[in-house]
C-alpha cells in the first residue's frame, strides 16, 4: 500500500516537473499561423480563391450589397420589420446595419487582395511561373478594383488602402477619405495593371483581360468619359465570346450557370450558397420572403409590351395564390441548393453602356440600335420612332436598365449616377422624400466613431 | 463516574452522522450521546467515535489519529476525594426545550464534571463548596456559566442554546472545509432541501433567491436551458462571466456544447441530478476564491454530492413527484382580433392617404373589417405540460467502506409544444480506507439528457412564436383545401408542433478518483484525478412541410456531434497544528494541471427522396465540417492560515496560473489575497452581553484572474480555410484561404481585485442571525473584443483594454421566529445590490439587432441605446423624441442610453413552518428597478405599417386617434413607426414572484415503523403561483440568450410556467 502512495506521489511530481512551458504550448488545427500563408504556388492560389469567395459573401454580392441597390430603387416592397423598410422609404440612417455590413465585407475583400498583391511578387517557387504569377496578381488587382468601384458608387469617395492590415492597435487610420473621382482613379489604376497582367482568355467566374474591359466600360460610364466607355463596351461586344441569350430568361432559368450572356458572375455551391435566394423566395418555396416587387412593378412586368411575355422579363417574378390573395415573389434567384450565380457583368450591360455613351456623344442612331438589340432579345418591339432627342433616349435607356437589371446591383446606383433619383422616386410615391445627401449612402456611424480620419458625408 | 483514564484503551467504533464527521474534520472536540444501552459516555476524535466502555475493552485502539492528535482533551478522572456536594440536573435546549445529551457540565475551578445522558441528565459530585459555578457547553458551542448559590432541592434545569445546525454548519471552502464561525471569506451555503423539487432541470436555477448577492434569472420556461447567473455582478465583456462550478473536486465545463443554430443554449449543468447533491457553497470574496486564482473571478460554486456513512446499515431513499405545468394565462400576449387588426390597418392607410386594404371584396379588397375572422394560434402552441420525477438511492457502509448509489429519472415537458427535457442519471460514490494511513475514493456521475427542442423565436424559419403569435389573427391556419397555410415568411404552427424537428442527447460523465494519505503527523497528502466528459449529439430534420425543408430544398437535415473532454490532475499537501492550545496554524500547497479538448463534426444534407428518409446518407446534397480546439492550464497554489484562540484569524493565499491561451510573454500571472476576521464575541468584554450570541468582523482583499470564454487561440495571428471557389466553370470548387485574425502576442490575463468587509451577528442564542457584506470589484485589462475600423478588413480584435467595476452590498437574515416542540417558523431573507460600471473602454460597442444594447464608458453593461420617446403630442398624435444634440432633427445622433437591466436590488424570502407532521415552505423572489426590453411588443406595435405581415398586439389599440388624447402609442403613420428603437418598449421589469410553495406531511414514525419505514412524507408543491409586476410582457425574467452582453431582452421566450406537483418521499 505504501508503494502505491509513493508511486503516486512520484508520478504526480514528475508531471509537474515536465516542462510547464511545453505543457502550455497548444497549436491550432483549424487555422494556420499567419507567418506561413502565401509562400508557394498552391498557397497563392488558395489565397486568391479566398478573395473571390469574399466577393460572394452574404454581405457583398451574395445578398446584402445587391439589396442595397434594389431596396431604394422604388420597385420593391418590404415585408418584414427591420432595416429594409427605411431603405425602401429612402430614409437612410447611418446606424442601419445594412450599410455597415456591406462596408465591412467589401473592405474585407480589399484586404484579401492586398495580401496577394504584397506577398505573391516575392514568392520563389519554380511551379509558380511568371505567367501564372502575373495572372494571380492581375486577378487580385481586378478584385480590388471591383471592390473600390462598389464602395465608390455606394458611398462616394472612400479611404483607400493598398497594403494588407498588419496592426490593429492604432485608433486612427490616418487615411482621409479620397474624393469620388480619386477613388474611381484608383479603380482605373488597378484595372490598367490587371489589363496588362491578365491573359486574353474567357473565364466567366474569374477575371481575365475581357472582364477588365467590361468593368472599365462601366467605370468610364461613371466617370462620364463617354468615348472610353463606348470603346471598352465595344471591345467586349466585338470579342465574340459573349452573346445575348434568347429568350430573355435563358441566361438564368433552368438552373443554367455561366451562360454566354455572362462576362463575370460569382459562383456559389451547396457549401457556399447565395443567400439572396432565401431572402426572396416565398415561404412555400422555402424562403423567408423579406421583400418583393411592388404592385406597380408587377403590373408593368405583366404587360407584355414591357415584360415581354412568359419567357421575357416577366419571368423575373412569379406568383402563387393563398387565401384568395395573389402573392408575387422575385424569381431571379430560385435554386436549391442556392447556387444561383451573382450576376456582376453581363453582355446586355455592355450594349446599354454603349447606348448611353453614344447618346451622350449625340450618336443617337447607333444608341437606338443598341437599345433595340436589347429590346429584341427581351421579346419587345423596337423603340418608338419618335424617340429622337438625347433626353428621350437617355430616359429609354434608364427604363431599359430598370427592367433588364431589375434585381441585380444596379437600380439605385443608376438613378444616383444620372441624378434622377429624386425625380423618379418621389414621382412614383410622393410620400417618399429623397434628400440631396441620399444620392450616396451614409458612412456607418460606428465607423465614423472608430476612425477619426473618417468623416461622415455631409447631410447625414 | 467512569474512570476516563481508561478511555484510550477501551474503545469501539460507531458510525457518525455526516454532520458530526464534518465537524471532526475541523478538529473540533465534541461530546455526543450514543443512544444504546450502557454506552452512556462518549467522546469523539478525528474521524471516529470512541466509546468508553470497560466491558468492551478488548478492542484495540486503531484510531491512530486519536493517539497522535494533541488537541484531544480527555476529561480527567475524578480524584478519590470525598464528595461533599452532589448536584444533579438536566440540560435542555433553550429553543426547543428538548434534552441535550452529551453536553459537558463542569464545576468551575475544579476538574469535576460529567456528560449528560440520553435524557440530558447529569450528576456531579464535588468537594468544592458553595457558592459555585457550573460551566455548560455543548457541541463546541460557547460555554454558559450557571451560578449555584445554594444546594438545589431537586435536579436543576439548565437551558443551553444548542447551536442550530444551520448557523454552526460545516462550510466547504477551497481545498478543505471550515465551520461558519471560522470563516474569513464570504461564502454562502445553499441548501436545496426545499427547492430541489422546483421543476427546473438544473440546480443553479433552483438556487434562485437563496443566496445573497447571487443574481440568478431563469431565462426561459424551457427546462434544461441556460440560466443567467452572476456572483457579485459582471466583471467581463468578452471573457466568461460564469462562476466556476466544482462538482466533487472536478472543474466542470459549463459552456453549452450546442452546435445547431438556436438562440437558446442548453446547459451542461442540467445533466446533474439535484437529488444527488448534499450541499452547495458559493464562494464570493477574494479570501474565498483566490485559491482558485485564474478560475475564480466570477465566483466559485462548489457542489458536494452525497456519500454514505461508515458503519451505517443500508439506507434506501425513494422520491417521486408528478406534476403539471401551464402558461400563466393572464400574462400571455394579448393580440388584436381579426376585426381590430383590419381596422388598425385601414386606419393607417387612411392616415397615409392610401386605399384601404380591408374594403368589400367586390371592390377588390379583402372584405370589411367586421367580416374578418379571428384564429387562435397560441392555443395550438401551448399545452399543459407533464412533469415526472423519480429518484432512488442506497447509501451505507462498513467499517472501512462507505458508498452512495443513486439513480434518477426526470421528464419535464415545456409548456410549448413540442419541447421537453428528459434525464436519466446514475451516481456512485465510494470511499475505502486501505489502512490507517491511506484511503482512496471515487465519485462518479453518469447521465444522459435528452431534449426535444425547437427554435422558440429568433431568426426566421422554423421558429415557434413567429409561426403563432406573430401572424395576424385574421389569417386562417389552414387553407381551404386543408393544407396548413404559411403566412409572411413564417412556418405553420400546426406543422411545427405536431412533429419534433430537433433532438439532442447529452451523454455526460463526471468522475474523480483520489488518494488521501497521512504522510507525517499533521501532514496530509492528496492526489486526485478527474475527468469531465460530455458528448452532445444533435439532430434535426426539417420536412417538406416546413419552410426550411420546403421544395426545392426537399428536406433538410443536420447532425452535429460535439465532444468536450477535460482532464485534471491535482496534488495537495496540507499541514495543520494546534500549538500550546491556542495557536492554530494551517498550511496548504498544491498544483493543478488541466487540459480541455473540444471537437465537433457537423454534417448536413438537403434534397431527400421524401419525408420518410431523414438520415443524411439519403440526401442528394451533403455537406460536412469539423473543428477542434484545445487549451491547457497549469497552476500552483499555497495558503497559510492562523488563528489565535478562535478569536483572531488571518489567512493569505497565493496562486500562480499559466494558460496556453495567452501570448508567450504573458502566460503566467500571480493572484494573491489576504483576509482577516475578528470574533468579537469571544472577547471578555462581550461575554456577559447575553442577547448577543455572535459577533464577527471580517475583511479581505485580493485578486483573481479570468481567461475563460475566450478563444483558445486568441493570441495567434491566424488564417483559416473554408473559402473555396472554382478556378473555372467546369472544375468545381477548390480550397480557399483568408486571414482570420491578427496576432496579439501581448494578450494577457484579465484581473479582478476585490475588497470585502463584512459583519456577522447572532442574537438571542443565535435564533436571529444577520450578515452584511460590502464589496468592490475592479477589473483591469479586460479581455475585450475591441472594435476596429472595418476598413482594415477586420471588425475587431481581442486585446486587454478597459476597466470595469462592480460595487455592492449583501444583507441576509436568518431567523427562528418561533420554535416550540410542536410548531416552528423560520425565515430566511436576503437582499443585495450591485452597481456595475464600465469604467473604461476605447469606443462604444453595440450588441443585438438594431444595436439595441450599447456599451459605453460611464454606463453599466446591458444598457439600451434608444430614441427616447418623450411623449405623444396630444394635438397631432405624433411621437416626440428627445433631440439630444439639439440640431432640430431626429437622427442616429439622438440615440442615447435610456436605461439598463440591472436591478436596484434583488433577493429572496423563504418562510418555513412546521407543525407536528406538517411543513410549509414558501419562497418569494424579487427584483426591483430593472428594465426589460419588450421586443415582442416592439414587433407587435408597428402601427399597421406592416399590414398583413405582422400581428398587432392589443396594446396597439391605445394609439392616438383624437386631439387631446393622452397616450404613449402614437398616431398610425409611417413616420411615427419608423424608429423601432423606441424607449417606450424599455419597460420597468420589477417583480415579486412566489417562486415556490410547498406543503408536506410526514407520517408519524409510530404509524410506519412496523413497515420498517424510517420516514414517509407526502408533499404538494406549486411554483410561480403569482407574480406582481408592471411589466407588460409575459415574464420579466425572460431573456433571448445568445451573446452574454445581451440581457433583459424579452423576445419570444416562453414564460416560466405555473406548476403543481404531488410527491412522496420514502426512507427505509
Amino acid at each position: 500500500m505504501k508503494n502505491i502512495l509513493y508511486i503516486n506521489i512520484l508520478i504526480s511530481f514528475l508531471l509537474v516537473l515536465t516542462s510547464c512551458k511545453k505543457f502550455l504550448e497548444v497549436e491550432p488545427k483549424n487555422a494556420v499561423l499567419d507567418e506561413v500563408t502565401i509562400y508557394d504556388k498552391a498557397s497563392a492560389e488558395t489565397a486568391l480563391r479566398g478573395a473571390y469567395r469574399q466577393l460572394g459573401h452574404t454581405n457583398y454580392y451574395g445578398q446584402n450589397y445587391v439589396t442595397l441597390a434594389i431596396f431604394p430603387g422604388g420597385d420593391v416592397v418590404n415585408n418584414t420589420t427591420g432595416g429594409g423598410q427605411n431603405m425602401v422609404d429612402l430614409n437612410f440612417r447611418s446606424d442601419d446595419p445594412l450599410f455597415s455590413a456591406s462596408w465591412e465585407a467589401i473592405y474585407n475583400a480589399i484586404n484579401r487582395a492586398n495580401h496577394i498583391l504584397q506577398k505573391v511578387p516575392g514568392i520563389s517557387d519554380p511551379a509558380l511561373t511568371a505567367e501564372l504569377k502575373n495572372q494571380i496578381l492581375g486577378e487580385a488587382y481586378f478584385i480590388r478594383a471591383l471592390s473600390y468601384f462598389d464602395l465608390a458608387r455606394g458611398w462616394g469617395g472612400v479611404q483607400i488602402k493598398l497594403t494588407p492590415t498588419a496592426d490593429l492597435t492604432n485608433n486612427d487610420s490616418g487615411i482621409p477619405r479620397s474624393t469620388f473621382e480619386q477613388t474611381l482613379d484608383q479603380v482605373l489604376s488597378d484595372l490598367d495593371k490587371a489589363e496588362d497582367l491578365l491573359p486574353n482568355t474567357v473565364n466567366r467566374v474569374r477575371a481575365t483581360k475581357k472582364t477588365v474591359w467590361a468593368l472599365k466600360a462601366r467605370l468610364y460610364l461613371y466617370k462620364k468619359d463617354w468615348p472610353n466607355a463606348e470603346l471598352y463596351a465595344t471591345k467586349v461586344i466585338d470579342d465574340g465570346n459573349f452573346k445575348l441569350e434568347k429568350p430573355f430568361n435563358s441566361w438564368f432559368a433552368n438552373n443554367r450557370v455561366a451562360t454566354e450572356e455572362s462576362i463575370f458572375e460569382i459562383a456559389f455551391s451547396a457549401q457556399n450558397p447565395n443567400t439572396i435566394r432565401d431572402y426572396l423566395q416565398h415561404p412555400t418555396k422555402g424562403g423567408t420572403y423579406r421583400f418583393t416587387a411592388n404592385n406597380n412593378f408587377i403590373n408593368l412586368l405583366k404587360d407584355p409590351s414591357i415584360g415581354g411575355g412568359p419567357n421575357g422579363r416577366r419571368s423575373l417574378v412569379d406568383s402563387l395564390t393563398q387565401n384568395n390573395t395573389t402573392l408575387w415573389y422575385i424569381n431571379l434567384y430560385y435554386r436549391s441548393p442556392a447556387t444561383d450565380p451573382a450576376y456582376v457583368l453581363r453582355i446586355a450591360e455592355m450594349y446599354l453602356i454603349r447606348a448611353e455613351a453614344r447618346a451622350e456623344q449625340t450618336n443617337f442612331d447607333q444608341a437606338i440600335d443598341d437599345i433595340n438589340i436589347i429590346r429584341d432579345r427581351a421579346n419587345l418591339s423596337d423603340l418608338d420612332a419618335d424617340i429622337d432627342t438625347k433626353e428621350e433616349i437617355l430616359l429609354a435607356i434608364e427604363n431599359e436598365r430598370r427592367f433588364e437589371f431589375a434585381f441585380e446591383a444596379h437600380r439605385y446606383f443608376d438613378l444616383a449616377r444620372t441624378g434622377r433619383l429624386r425625380a423618379v422616386i418621389e414621382g412614383a410615391d410622393p410620400k417618399k422624400k429623397v434628400d440631396a445627401h441620399e444620392y450616396v449612402f451614409p458612412i456607418p456611424v460606428s465607423q465614423v466613431q472608430l476612425d477619426n480620419s473618417l468623416k461622415q458625408t455631409p447631410g447625414y | 463516574m467512569t474512570n476516563y483514564t481508561k478511555l484510550i484503551k477501551n474503545v469501539i467504533y460507531l458510525p457518525l452522522s455526516r454532520y458530526l464527521r464534518r465537524l471532526l474534520l475541523r478538529k473540533k472536540y465534541i461530546k455526543v450521546y450514543v443512544p444504546a444501552a450502557g454506552y452512556r459516555k462518549a467522546t469523539v476524535a478525528l474521524g471516529f467515535m470512541v466509546l468508553t466502555l470497560p466491558a468492551l475493552g478488548q478492542d484495540e485502539i486503531t484510531a491512530d489519529t486519536l493517539r497522535s492528535d494533541s488537541s484531544i482533551n480527555v476529561i480527567q478522572p475524578l480524584t478519590n476525594e470525598v464528595a461533599t456536594i452532589s448536584i444533579s440536573g438536566i440540560v435542555r435546549d433553550s429553543v426547543t426545550s428538548s434534552p441535550l445529551a452529551g453536553a459537558v457540565v463542569v464545576i468551575d475551578g475544579t476538574e469535576d464534571g460529567a456528560l449528560t445522558d440520553s435524557l440530558g441528565g447529569f450528576e456531579i459530585s464535588t468537594s468544592k463548596e458553595l457558592p459555585l459555578q457550573l460551566i455548560v457547553s455543548y457541541d463546541g458551542g460557547a460555554p454558559k456559566h450557571i451560578p449555584v448559590n445554594q444546594l438545589p432541592v431537586g435536579p436543576i434545569e439548565i437551558l443551553y442554546p444548542a447551536v442550530a445546525p444551520q448557523t454552526q454548519q460545516i462550510v466547504v471552502v477551497g481545498y478543505g472545509t471550515s465551520t461558519k464561525k471560522d470563516l474569513i471569506g464570504s461564502i454562502t451555503k445553499v441548501s436545496l432541501e426545499e427547492s430541489k423539487n422546483i421543476p427546473e432541470a438544473s440546480f443553479d436555477s433552483q438556487m434562485q433567491g437563496k443566496a445573497a448577492g447571487v443574481q440568478i434569472n431563469t431565462n426561459t420556461g424551457v427546462p434544461g436551458s441556460d440560466v443567467f447567473i452572476r456572483v457579485r455582478g459582471t466583471t467581463s465583456i468578452n471573457a466568461s462571466n460564469e462562476p466556476l462550478y466544482i462538482i466533487d473536486g472536478v472543474f466542470v465545463n459549463t459552456n453549452s456544447l450546442q452546435g445547431l443554430a438556436q438562440e437558446r443554449k442548453t446547459s451542461p449543468i442540467a445533466d446533474i441530478n439535484p437529488a444527488d447533491i448534499e450541499s452547495i457553497e458559493i464562494l464570493k470574496d477574494a479570501a474565498a476564491i483566490a485559491i482558485y486564482g485564474s478560475r475564480g473571478a466570477n465566483g466559485v460554486i462548489i457542489v458536494t454530492t452525497k456519500r454514505g456513512e461508515y458503519g451505517q446499515k443500508p439506507k434506501i431513499e425513494f422520491n417521486t413527484s408528478q406534476g403539471w405545468a401551464w402558461a400563466p394565462k393572464n400574462r400571455i400576449w394579448k393580440t388584436t382580433t381579426g376585426e381590430e387588426h383590419a381596422l388598425l390597418v385601414n386606419e393607417y392607410n387612411a392616415n397615409m392617404g392610401k386605399p384601404l386594404p380591408f374594403r368589400p371584396i367586390s371592390e377588390g379588397g379583402r372584405g370589411l373589417p367586421s367580416e374578418q375572422p379571428t384564429y387562435d394560434r397560441m392555443s395550438i402552441l401551448n399545452r399543459t405540460a407533464r412533469l415526472k420525477n423519480y429518484d432512488l438511492s442506497i447509501s451505507g457502509g462498513s467499517k472501512d467502506t462507505r458508498y452512495y448509489i443513486g439513480g434518477g429519472y426526470t421528464n419535464q415537458e415545456a409548456i410549448w409544444k413540442p419541447m421537453s427535457f428528459e434525464r436519466a442519471s446514475f451516481k456512485v460514490n465510494i470511499d475505502q480506507k486501505l489502512n490507517r494511513k491511506i484511503s482512496i475514493g471515487t465519485s462518479n456521475t453518469l447521465s444522459r439528457s435528452f431534449r426535444n427542442q425547437a427554435r422558440p423565436a429568433n431568426g426566421g424559419n422554423g421558429t415557434l412564436l413567429q409561426a403563432s403569435l406573430n401572424i395576424p389573427t385574421y389569417l386562417p391556419i389552414f387553407l381551404e383545401d386543408g393544407t396548413p397555410a404559411k403566412w409572411v415568411n413564417f412556418d405553420n404552427i400546426v406543422v411545427l408542433t405536431e412533429k419534433v424537428n430537433i433532438k439532442s442527447t447529452s451523454n455526460h460523465y463526471i468522475g474523480n478518483f483520489y488518494v488521501d494519505a497521512n504522510v507525517l503527523k499533521n501532514l496530509k497528502f492528496r492526489s486526485s484525478w478527474s475527468v469531465d466528459f460530455n458528448m452532445l449529439d444533435e439532430e434535426e430534420y426539417w420536412d417538406t412541410k416546413t419552410l426550411l425543408g420546403a421544395p426545392p430544398t426537399n428536406g433538410r437535415a443536420t447532425s452535429s456531434k460535439t465532444q468536450a473532454s477535460t482532464w485534471i490532475n491535482e496534488q495537495t499537501l496540507r499541514y495543520s497544528k494546534k500549538i500550546a492550545g491556542k495557536h492554530t496554524i494551517g498550511l496548504l500547497g498544491g498544483n493543478t494541471l488541466q487540459g480541455t479538448i473540444i471537437s465537433n463534426t457537423t454534417a448536413g444534407g438537403t434534397n431527400f427522396p421524401n419525408n420518410s428518409y431523414t438520415q443524411i446518407s439519403a440526401a442528394a446534397n451533403q455537406t460536412a465540417s469539423q473543428w477542434w480546439t484545445k487549451s491547457t492550464l497549469a497552476s500552483f497554489f499555497t495558503r497559510a492560515d492562523y488563528n489565535f484562540r478562535g478569536k483572531y484569524y488571518v489567512e493569505a493565499t497565493v496562486r500562480a496560473d499559466g494558460s496556453s491561451r495567452f501570448g508567450v510573454n504573458n502566460r503566467w500571472a500571480y493572484f494573491p489575497s489576504i483576509g482577516a476576521a475578528w470574533r468579537i464575541k469571544e472577547e471578555r468584554f462581550l461575554s456577559n452581553v447575553n442577547f448577543l450570541s455572535n459577533l464577527k468582523l471580517k475583511a479581505s482583499y485580493g485578486s483573481t484572474g479570468n481567461q475563460a470564454g475566450i478563444n483558445d487561440f486568441a493570441s495567434y495571428g491566424l488564417w483559416n480555410a473554408g473559402y473555396s471557389y472554382p478556378d473555372n466553370t467546369t472544375g468545381g470548387e477548390r480550397p480557399g484561404t483568408a486571414p482570420l485574425q491578427l496576432a496579439n502576442p501581448n494578450l494577457k490575463w484579465e484581473t479582478t481585485t476585490q475588497s470585502n468587509a463584512g459583519i456577522e451577528a447572532g442574537f438571542f442564542d443565535n435564533r436571529l442571525n444577520v450578515e452584511f457584506n460590502v464589496y468592490r470589484k475592479y477589473t483591469k485589462d479586460l479581455l475585450l473584443q475591441v472594435a476596429v475600423p472595418t476598413s482594415t478588413g477586420f471588425s475587431s480584435y481581442l486585446t486587454n483594454f478597459g476597466e470595469m467595476s462592480n460595487t455592492g452590498f449583501e444583507f441576509s437574515i436568518s431567523s427562528t421566529n418561533i420554535k416550540t416542540k410542536q410548531f416552528s417558523w423560520n425565515t430566511e431573507f436576503n437582499v443585495a445590490r450591485n452597481n456595475n460600471l464600465i469604467e473604461k473602454i476605447p469606443n462604444p460597442i453595440q450588441y443585438a439587432g438594431r444595436n439595441l444594447i450599447r456599451l459605453e464608458e460611464g454606463q453599466p453593461l446591458y444598457s439600451y441605446w434608444l430614441y427616447n420617446q418623450l411623449y405623444v403630442d396630444p394635438q397631432t398624435g405624433d411621437a416626440v423624441f428627445e433631440d439630444v444634440n439639439n440640431d432640430g432633427k431626429i437622427t442616429a445622433e439622438d440615440r442615447k442610453i435610456v436605461g439598463n437591466t440591472w436591478p436596484k436590488f434583488f433577493g429572496g424570502i423563504t418562510n418555513s413552518f412546521s407543525f407536528k407532521g406538517f411543513d410549509v415552505n414558501a419562497l418569494l423572489t424579487f427584483s426591483y428597478g430593472n428594465k426589460v426590453w419588450n421586443h415582442n411588443r416592439m414587433l407587435g406595435e408597428t402601427g399597421g405599417t406592416l399590414d398583413a405581415n405582422r400581428v398587432l398586439l392589443a396594446s396597439q389599440l391605445d394609439r392616438w386617434t383624437t386631439p387631446g388624447q393622452i397616450t404613449d402609442v402614437p398616431k398610425l403613420t409611417a413616420e411615427n413607426y419608423s424608429r423601432q428603437e423606441n424607449s417606450r418598449f424599455l419597460e420597468d421589469g420589477s417583480f415579486i414572484r412566489l417562486r415556490s410553495l410547498s406543503l408536506g406531511y410526514t407520517v408519524p414514525k409510530s404509524a410506519v415503523s412496523k413497515l420498517k419505514v424510517e420516514k414517509l412524507r407526502f408533499y404538494a408543491m406549486a411554483s410561480n403561483l403569482f407574480i406582481i409586476t408592471k411589466y407588460k410582457g409575459a415574464d420579466p425574467e425572460t431573456n433571448l440568450g445568445g451573446d452574454q452582453n445581451i440581457q433583459g431582452y424579452d423576445y419570444a421566450i416562453p414564460p416560466q410556467p405555473k406548476s403543481i406537483q404531488l410527491g412522496m418521499n420514502l426512507v427505509f
